[in-house]
């Protein structure tokens, strides 16, 4: 037997892509920490850079292995964890979740270099944002609900930490907040978890916590529509969904920048993962029952967010409030259910990612320079930093959805789909679009025109290099996304298609119900012949 | 008639002989030598022998599984739980370092004799077959922690614990004993599986007896593990000991107890009507103890009283799983117990370091003493970061949300839902109390900075400590695997 390094190295990349992808931040991590102790922050800057760049490099590969004509899981991996209880770590990718891992992988990288504001502890500040992106990474990917339950839990420590310690004022206040709301929306969701899983055993008579088993159960419709409610709330934490937003804001403005590119960026994008993933498929009766709901809740999230975010005074906040606003598009992209909304509502998280993640380090670099985010200390800056009023102008109309910019095509596809399944709750929608342009150029018009009238703005300095090289990224996105959509929507499409194929098909199993006495529940045609298959097998 | 023990029965207790043994040892030696000597160390010694034996004879002791014609099981189950109990005892030695003067602990030699008896007591309580051996071992345990309690001479908290927990602790020996006669007075035999098949023939009309009889047993037990509301000794006790033994109490002791209770309840009520009874008691005792344990400690500034009231509120969720003994309930305790034990020394070995640290405080264990701590003693930090996630259940701790998975996951599948999210709601109250202490530890500034050294005994139990909690949890197969087999075998 011949040792070949570079062949087993070779095979990683190929059997476990995916493994690969997820666990390079956390090796990073561990490096950090064994890495000796430097003066000179700028080295672990380096170093996080660096795997920040091999994970996207990775996600890069395997964006190229995705074979964008299927619809199915692909780069599968597989193995048993716990014995007995049928966990296992597995792992997959579609079109739902390929763009949100890219995404994921991209803004990191952006987020070390943009860490040139954090003072103190530098090298624990990164550990924490790459075992943030380890445990990211591994929500996306996970197939199996118990690792993806796992996983959703781990974004919580870092994200504690990254608000905690370099956070701003209340940042023990708000970090207590985001913990306890996620916490308590998901030990719920544990339970409705452990109750499925079990039906599931009752039913096929194998205990498995792997999605793909698990959306075979058929429940009662009291029983879906409990479980739904479990995990939607759980989920509709995270999103946010109105009303359980409050926590957003305090978290957005005590994070330190990079925190609130990475909250913004992708975990408030789990929790519509988790719709999708979870309380979709497992309880699509359940969903029925909830969607108008939903519709109306993202709906007061937009019109409600937009409204708030008009009167904010601190620009964090604002940007914050929007953020409540977008996702309603997106919420209420998904739960109209049908192909072009819900393809919509995936690419508006990625450009909510985009756009907002720039947005909010372009307000870090303000603050770096002048250590106030309040509006009224700003004004007439276009005339003394022209470069950063140009990017600001640009994500300011990509966040308004301006035609050529990447928000037009998820906002248009959102409401032209929605409009089909909810027409007065997209009316409404439509809205948010007018107070979204209202509060942003309101924004953009108080800070960078006019006269400069605080005599300290008088000597900012415009965007250096580095702050010039996180956001040319984005920047290229934003357009990319913008003028040429296609590419990116034909890949996350097809997956669509069938996902929404296999909901549907489930519900219609589940639209003839038929009264079972004994038990007085309403159960389901296909879980009764099911029943009978087994009795007579007996 | 031949003996009333083979040569085979004393290699089954070869580990109680070597404890007791060494028991003795220490205090002869306190007479005798006259230079310094390292007691501690003799304790780790006897104990590790012990340990050794224990495995050594592990072919006697799993022949026939009962020994002194019947009186003691020695089964898996006894086993385990030997092993969980040498264990926890070596850890306590290992925390009992150079710091126990700083806790006021004068009489270095009667300490160590005191714990290894402790340990020897609570060995025959989880091995017991027959009701009054039950209570020996429940009465060297206790009589042996009520000294150890008050082991810190100059400590006026040390001595009010030592009688507090005396006066409680024989109220509550005495009622088991009252329950004890009446089962002997309605089955005839003291022998715990014959007082089984002798209550499944008994008359309707005793059955209010027998209510009486578990209720009392129950107090007796209830009382050793901290269950609400025989808990209300727990606070001032587990605050006023010695660190160590509040660790030793809060892991050992705690785990001999659930044992034995699991063993005799079962044993003895667990079938047929009465199942349904019990369930009932078990299922409002499980909630009102996960409750009150976690709200009561939300307010606590204490560490070591928040920690105390953080372990009742594990015995609540340990009985959660008590309910469901059919789906794996059992087994699930068995893991957690295991688990808990790694964090909840972890964490009282943490918070020693931290209060021996500020000697001249009457608070040493206040929380802002904590201050800091994250980054002026930064293993210090990460350590107890891990325990802290690992008792909230939430990850890297994984070993402890493996454990909360195991034990909600035997009530939903049994379907008792609603006492499931009674548990998973306090465990997530708790969340604020545990993530309290990072808060201290890492978000705030400390103004001393706490400058004593670790010794390697103190830093190899706890480094062990962390890594079993989280490793017990990326790989939990094989120890669930052990606990299921364990739990059938009694």
């Amino acid at each position: 037997m011949t040792l070949d390094p570079l062949g087993s190295l070779l095979n990683v990349f190929n059997q476990n892509l995916l493994s690969a992808i997820i666990f390079a931040p956390l090796l990073g991590a561990l490096w950090l920490y064994v890495f000796p102790k430097k003066e000179d922050g700028s080295i672990y800057r380096g170093v996080a850079f660096l795997w920040g760049m091999i994970t996207f490099g990775l996600s890069c590969l395997m964006l190229l292995k995705f074979n964008s004509e299927s619809s199915a899981l692909q780069l599968r991996e597989h193995a048993s964890w716990i014995q007995g209880f049928g966990v296992h770590y597995s792992l997959g990718v579609d079109g739902i979740s390929v763009f949100l891992v890219m995404l994921t992988t991209f803004l990191m990288p952006i987020v070390v270099l943009a860490s040139h504001s954090v003072k103190t502890n530098l090298r624990s500040y990164l550990a924490n944002m790459l075992l943030l992106e380890t445990a990211m990474l591994g929500t996306l990917l996970a197939l199996d609900s118990f690792l993806f339950y796992i996983f959703w839990e781990m974004m919580l420590f870092p994200m504690y930490f990254l608000i905690g310690i370099w956070g701003g004022p209340r940042r023990i206040y708000a970090t207590l907040k985001f913990v306890l709301y996620t916490v308590f929306g998901s030990v719920l969701m544990l339970i409705a978890l452990l109750y499925t899983v079990w039906q599931h055993a009752e039913q096929s008579g194998a205990v498995s916590f792997l999605i793909a088993d698990l959306v075979k159960t058929n429940f009662s419709l009291q029983e879906e529509i409990l479980l739904f409610a479990a995990f939607a709330l759980a989920f509709g934490i995270k999103v946010p969904i109105f009303p359980f937003h409050t926590w957003l804001p305090d978290a957005h403005v005590e994070a330190p920048t990079g925190g609130s590119v990475v909250l913004a960026g992708v975990l408030l994008k789990m929790g519509l993962y988790g719709f999708i993933r979870f309380a979709y498929p497992l309880f699509p009766n359940g969903a029925e029952v909830f969607a108008p709901y939903l519709a109306i809740l993202a709906v007061i999230g937009i019109v409600y967010g937009a409204l708030v975010a008009w009167a904010q005074s601190d620009v964090k906040k604002l940007v914050a409030y929007s953020s409540v606003s977008h996702l309603g598009y997106c919420v209420l992209g998904f739960v109209a259910f049908n192909t072009i909304s819900a393809t919509g509502s995936i690419y508006q998280m990625l450009n909510h990612g985009i756009s907002t993640g720039a947005l909010f380090l372009l307000v870090g670099v303000l603050y770096d320079r002048r250590h106030t985010r309040e509006i009224s200390e700003y004004g007439g800056l276009a005339s003394k930093v022209p470069v950063f009023a140009f990017l600001f102008l640009v994500f300011t109309l990509s966040s308004i959805a301006l035609p050529l910019t990447n928000g037009f095509v998820g906002e248009f596809l959102i409401l032209y789909g929605s409009f089909q399944t909810f027409p007065l709750i997209t009316i409404v929608a439509v809205s948010g679009v007018v107070l979204g342009a209202i509060y942003m150029l309101t924004l953009y018009l108080k800070t960078m025109f006019g006269e400069i009238d605080e005599a300290k703005n008088g000597s900012l300095t415009d965007v250096n290099t580095r702050e010039l090289v996180t956001l040319l990224p984005l920047l290229f996105m934003v357009f990319y996304m913008g003028i040429f959509p296609q590419k990116m929507l034909s890949m996350i499409e097809p997956s669509v298609v069938s996902y929404i194929q296999m909901v549907e098909e489930r519900k219609d199993d589940l639209t003839a119900y038929v009264d079972d006495h004994s038990s007085g529940n309403l159960r389901v045609v296909n879980g009764v012949t099911q029943l009978i298959e087994e009795e007579e097998r007996v | 008639m031949s003996s009333y023990f083979s040569s085979a029965d004393l290699f089954r207790i070869a580990p109680l002989v070597v404890l007791s043994f060494g028991a003795f040892c220490l205090l002869l030696m306190e007479v005798f030598i006259k230079g310094a000597w390292d007691k501690a160390r003799t304790a780790g010694l006897f104990t590790l022998v012990a340990f050794v034996s224990l495995y050594y004879y592990r072919g006697q002791f799993f022949e026939g599984s009962t020994a002194f014609q019947g009186l003691l099981f020695t089964d898996p189950y006894t086993f385990f739980f030997a092993a969980l109990i040498l264990i926890g005892t070596f850890i306590t030695r290992l925390l009992s370092d150079e710091r126990l003067r700083e806790e006021g602990v004068g009489a270095q030699a009667e300490y160590f004799s005191l714990l290894l008896m402790c340990s020897v007591g609570a060995m025959i309580f989880v091995a017991a077959r027959e009701l009054i051996v039950l209570f020996l071992g429940l009465e060297i345990m206790s009589i042996a922690l009520y000294c150890l309690c008050g082991s810190a001479l100059w400590s006026t908290r040390s001595s009010e614990s030592a009688l507090k927990y005396f006066l409680l602790g024989s109220f509550s020996s005495a009622v088991m004993l009252f329950g004890m006669s009446l089962l002997y007075g309605l089955s005839g035999t003291l022998v715990i599986p014959d007082i089984a098949s002798a209550l499944s023939s008994m008359p309707a009309e005793n059955m209010g007896i027998l209510l009486v009889a578990i209720g009392l047993m129950l107090v007796g037990f209830g009382f050793k593990i901290g269950l609400v509301p025989f808990h209300f000794w727990a606070p001032d006790v587990y605050q006023g000991s010695p660190t160590p033994i509040t660790a030793y109490m809060a892991c050992v002791v705690k785990a001999a107890a659930v044992a034995a209770a699991i063993r005799v309840m079962t044993l003895l009520f667990v079938h047929g009507d009465l199942f349904s009874v019990w369930s009932d008691a078990i299922w409002f005792i499980a909630a009102i103890t996960m409750t009150i344990g976690n709200l009561s400690a939300l307010r606590q500034r204490s560490v070591k009283r928040m920690l105390a009231y953080s372990s009742i509120a594990h015995a609540g969720y340990m009985f959660v799983a008590f309910i469901a003994p059919e789906t794996g309930g059992l087994s699930a305790i068995l893991f957690y117990l295991v688990t808990y034990t790694a964090m909840t020394f972890g964490a009282f070995g943490i918070t020693m370091i931290v209060a021996n640290s500020f000697p001249e405080k009457t608070d040493a264990d206040d929380i802002s003493n904590f201050n800091g701590l994250g980054f002026t003693r930064p293993m210090l930090g990460v350590l107890m970061t891990i325990f802290m996630f690992s008792l909230a259940g939430l990850p890297p701790g994984l070993a402890g949300l493996l454990g909360k998975f195991y034990l909600f996951n035997a009530a939903v599948k049994a379907n008792f839902i609603s006492i499931a999210v009674i548990g998973v709601l306090n465990s997530a109250i708790s969340c604020y109390y545990y993530l309290n202490v990072l808060v201290a530890m890492y978000f705030r500034k400390g103004e001393v900075s706490p400058s004593h050294p670790v010794g390697m005994p103190m830093a190899g139990a706890l480094g062990v400590c962390a890594a079993a909690s989280i490793f017990l949890g990326v790989f939990p197969s094989k120890l669930y695997e052990i606990a299921a087999y364990v739990v059938t075998t009694f």
